[in-house]
């Protein structure tokens, strides 16, 4: 008994060690993709930081319920919209306005810069049902069947709001009256 | 495939590069325009998405964690300090109340030893053993043997406990002998003495006892013969 405790130290350093390791792998791989769809999803860009936050606490917590890094990716996000969720519960929130998002990128022209934010603008006011499956798409390249896992919808479903979403964001940037014509 | 399946399809992910959706592209243009705009449209998109990630949010993630981590065996380490703390509070604490009232009921004895010189000068013939016994019948106690000749028994105040003296004649000279009710076990010195007198307190089945010497005296012999005879 006494030698399986003098055991039994190293082997919990070693697994703190451990944790840590996986811990921070995952942060270094996946941060950046679940602050950017946390930003999309929440319209702001200091409350996504806090949610991410969050996320990475919770994750961090239960690390070990974590068994195939391959899940990490949707295990965080599932964690990200509960903890989104919260939020919510918590308190009711005032509707926050989406930031203005400014891509710095010093080699895009003015004209690039001003489209980019069009397009920002168009993508944050597409409904959240929209939206979220289209960032799930675009920041994760998430499959239709992954999406429809992810968000607990029917494939069809999915389909059809992505769709939806392009058609309504395509339709956004060709109408503009005056900004429309640079799309030419 | 039919144009709005392929326009679905394409909506739904343009990066779908299923081997149908090429060749409905490929013959016809229409479809192939679709699917470069749509394509350019989602590049445009995913360039849009890619907001600019806040400096050092990586490492202050990893951060957070080893923070409460460290925060975690901090509060544990306190929680161990808070236990230690109060024990040792406690052990204090019944120090300071039950050392001086050790020493008070040892005191107690001793100063009563002042009295058991003047008892002893009126004691005249030894007491019988059914008189000692009659006493401390109102201690619950008994002895059942004799433990040598008792020239005093008396009833005595000795701090907040009532107590039968008996002064007894042993090889060592006169021993004071206290018999007090076991609720006096609490605060029974072990040991205790002044300039002219050694004493010791224990309990035996029913009583607690005390025995008082002078200060050369060994008390051995007696203790032992009241551990045989007190019950």
């Amino acid at each position: 008994m006494f030698k399986r405790k003098q055991n039994a130290d190293p082997s919990v350093l070693t697994d703190m060690m451990k944790k840590q390791q996986r811990y921070e792998a995952l942060v270094r791989a996946l941060h950046a993709d679940i602050y950017r769809y946390a930003y999309w999803l929440i319209g702001n860009k200091a409350i996504a930081e806090d949610v991410v936050q969050e996320t990475f606490l919770r994750a961090w917590k239960s690390l070990d319920s974590l068994n195939d890094e391959k899940a990490a990716k949707s295990w965080l996000i599932t964690i990200l919209r509960r903890e989104n969720a919260r939020r919510f519960e918590r308190k009711q929130f005032d509707l926050v306005d989406i930031d203005d998002v400014h891509v710095e990128d010093s080699a895009a022209t003015l004209e690039q810069t001003y489209m980019q934010e069009e397009v920002q603008r168009h993508m944050a006011n597409l409904e959240l049902e929209y939206r979220e499956p289209l960032m799930l798409q675009i920041i994760f390249g998430y499959s239709g069947e992954e999406i429809a896992e992810q968000l607990s919808l029917n494939k069809n479903t999915v389909n059809t709001r992505l769709f939806r979403a392009r058609s309504q964001l395509k339709d956004a940037l060709e109408k503009p009256a005056v900004r429309g014509q640079m799309n030419g | 495939m039919d144009e709005l399946e392929f326009r679905r399809r394409v909506y739904a992910n343009p990066d779908d590069t299923s081997h149908d959706i090429g060749s409905a592209a490929k013959s016809d243009p229409n479809k192939q325009q679709f699917l470069s705009e749509t394509r350019a449209l989602n590049e445009q998109l995913k360039t849009a998405a890619n907001i600019p990630v806040p400096d050092n949010l990586a490492d202050k993630l990893i951060w957070q964690s080893a923070l409460r981590d460290h925060a975690q065996q901090k509060q544990r380490a306190r929680w161990h300090i808070a236990m230690a703390a109060s024990v040792a509070f406690a052990v204090g604490l019944t120090f300071a109340l039950w050392t001086p009232s050790k020493i008070d009921l040892g005191h107690a004895a001793l100063a009563h030893m002042d009295h058991a010189e003047i008892e002893m000068q009126f004691a005249a013939s030894p007491v019988s053993l059914e008189l000692v016994n009659a006493k401390l019948e109102s201690m619950g106690a008994e002895l059942t043997q004799h433990i040598g000749n008792v020239y005093v028994a008396n009833y005595c105040q000795l701090d907040n406990y009532k107590a039968l003296h008996l002064i007894v004649d042993t090889e060592q000279g006169p021993v004071s002998l206290f018999v007090m009710p076991h609720e006096a076990d609490a605060t029974l010195p072990y040991r205790f003495s002044d300039d002219r007198y050694v004493g010791k307190g224990f309990s035996t089945q029913r009583a607690s006892v005390m025995l008082v010497g002078d200060k050369d005296s060994d008390l051995h012999a007696i203790s032992g013969k009241v551990r045989e005879s007190l019950i």
